[in-house]
């Protein structure tokens, strides 16, 4: 008996379980194809968007921040790693992202800086910060790039004003690549950040 | 509707031995060790406070905070150091200490259960501290420690089980873990391999050259790649057949060896030619610890009832 709710307790922990991984793979699915990622044609793009409102709608994000339930369900889908989707290089590879720091010195001097890091693994993280950044210009991009430039400001405490640049490396196809063709930069954007010490008190 | 349902309730939760719950026991210990020993270097750097509002943690607890508030973090346990008087950095590290030693408690079997939920809960805290740096990686040692707390432990293959003869865990339950990981791998797989499908650069090969020649998973020379890039679609869409096809091909016992040696090939691939062997190499315990132990535990037996009978 007791083997039996014990059963019945864990095989619907199960369906609540993956109906949250399969909702959160299902979104992101729908959501490339509503964004015109993917290959699908565009008759595909109306059905998605529809799935896309739908699933939206009934997502516990909706419910106002503090409720209960909204917190309990987030919080296990963090607790479990069920909060994000699997689509890793996915529909296409994005292009890789470089950040470069212009620092610039009270006697004008200007040098030039890549973050450091310190491990292979840091290097991945960092690639994978940037890319996020990124892709998602406002608040959330300053953010990152600021706290970037504060890292590079704490190696050079004698900074004035340090410009972060972002550029997109863009490879060339391997057959011009054979030919000798080099890797491009674009630019994608540019954040000054001036140094709590360097600030001019109002 | 009563036989469907009973066919469901024996494949959720069919007898199995314990073997894979080792296997992903001892793997995980070996997996968190590695990520202990690769986040050193910049541990104080990515968890201190110092920086105030341009603090990575800070940023990251304040998007967790956002999300739920009961999202465990390392805010939490400094404030907890606060409380007894120790300062951050000493406080960040007896965190990775105890992190450290709860994963080598998971290598050698002592003390399973509270190293595993001291595993996970510390694990999740640092990664959601540090959520602006978090990768794959992170997002699997997460799911794999979460479902190890959860299984039915201590193995009987664990010292602790040895020196104490602990109940011997309930085989249904183990085989009902086991189903959950082998389900969640395939719903990883199917989905990862659809994305990759309905992107235009997976099946002409373009995807595989820009990930292979991107900074910073440019380890193999570009030269030696764009010279072999005749192969480039051929590895694209065997990524995806591979990715896609698993949920059918992985259940299916005939071909279950081919897909698992293909999986952990390709993870393996990823990891030497993109440098990322720590993702390589949780992927790789996953796979084998869902699908593989009674395979190779099958082939071993009847590797030793040849042998008994040429004797």
């Amino acid at each position: 008996m007791f083997h039996t709710r014990s059963r019945q307790f864990w095989a619907a922990a199960f369906a609540a379980h993956f109906l949250a991984v399969g909702a959160v793979s299902c979104w992101d699915i729908a959501n490339l194809v509503t964004d015109r990622r993917t290959i699908l044609p565009q008759a595909f793009v109306y059905g998605a968007s529809r799935a896309v409102q739908m699933m939206k709608s009934s997502s516990p994000r909706q419910l106002p921040r503090p409720n209960l339930l909204r917190q309990i369900v987030i919080g296990y889908c963090h607790a479990a790693g069920i909060d994000s989707p699997y689509t890793f290089f996915a529909p296409n590879v994005p292009e890789s992202l470089k950040i470069v720091f212009e620092i610039q010195f009270p006697d004008k001097r200007v040098s030039y800086e890549l973050p450091k890091v310190q491990s292979d693994t840091e290097g991945l993280r960092l690639s994978a910060l940037i890319d996020q950044a990124a892709a998602n210009p406002g608040p959330w991009r300053e953010v990152i790039l600021q706290m970037l430039a504060a890292g590079a400001a704490d190696n050079n405490p004698e900074a004035t004003r340090i410009r972060v640049v972002v550029a997109a490396l863009k490879f060339p196809r391997p057959d011009d690549f054979l030919k000798g063709s080099d890797p491009e930069y674009d630019f994608v954007c540019g954040y000054d950040f001036i140094p709590a010490e360097a600030r001019v008190p109002d | 509707m009563t036989a469907k349902f009973k066919r469901l309730w024996s494949f959720l939760f069919a007898r199995q031995s314990d073997e894979w719950l080792t296997f992903l026991r001892v793997g995980l210990g070996l997996q968190l060790c590695f990520y202990c020993l690769s986040a050193r270097p910049a541990w104080i750097a990515v968890f201190s406070g110092e920086r105030g509002g341009l603090s990575s943690r800070r940023i990251s607890e304040a998007l967790i905070s956002l999300e739920s508030s009961l999202i465990p973090r390392v805010n939490w346990l400094l404030r907890l150091g606060v409380h007894f008087g120790i300062n951050e950095a000493t406080m960040l590290w007896i965190v990775w200490s105890i992190l450290l030693l709860s994963a080598g408690l998971l290598v050698i079997g002592l003390f399973c259960r509270p190293a595993a939920i001291t595993a996970w809960f510390l694990h999740l805290a640092c990664v959601k501290s540090s959520e602006v740096f978090a990768y794959g990686m992170d997002l699997f040692l997460t799911i794999g420690l979460f479902y190890l707390m959860l299984s039915p432990l201590p193995d009987s293959r664990s010292l602790e089980y040895r020196l104490w003869k602990s109940r011997a865990p309930d085989p249904r339950m183990v085989g009902f873990f086991r189903r959950v990981l082998q389900l969640h791998l395939c719903i990883i797989y199917f989905f990862s391999g659809l994305a990759k499908c309905l992107g235009s650069g997976w099946w002409n090969g373009m995807n595989v050259w820009v990930a292979l020649t991107r900074p910073p998973f440019n380890v193999l020379d570009p030269y030696l790649i764009a010279k072999w890039r005749i192969l480039l679609p051929v590895a694209g869409v065997s990524i995806c057949l591979i990715e896609i096809g698993y949920p059918i091909f992985i259940w299916w016992r005939r071909t279950r060896a081919i897909w698992l040696g293909c999986v952990v090939a390709m993870h393996a691939a990823i990891g030497i030619a993109m440098g990322m062997y720590l993702f390589a190499s949780i992927m790789i315990i996953l796979n084998i610890a869902a699908f593989a132990p009674k395979l190779i535990l099958v082939r071993r037996h009847r590797a030793l009832s040849q042998a008994r009978q040429a004797i």
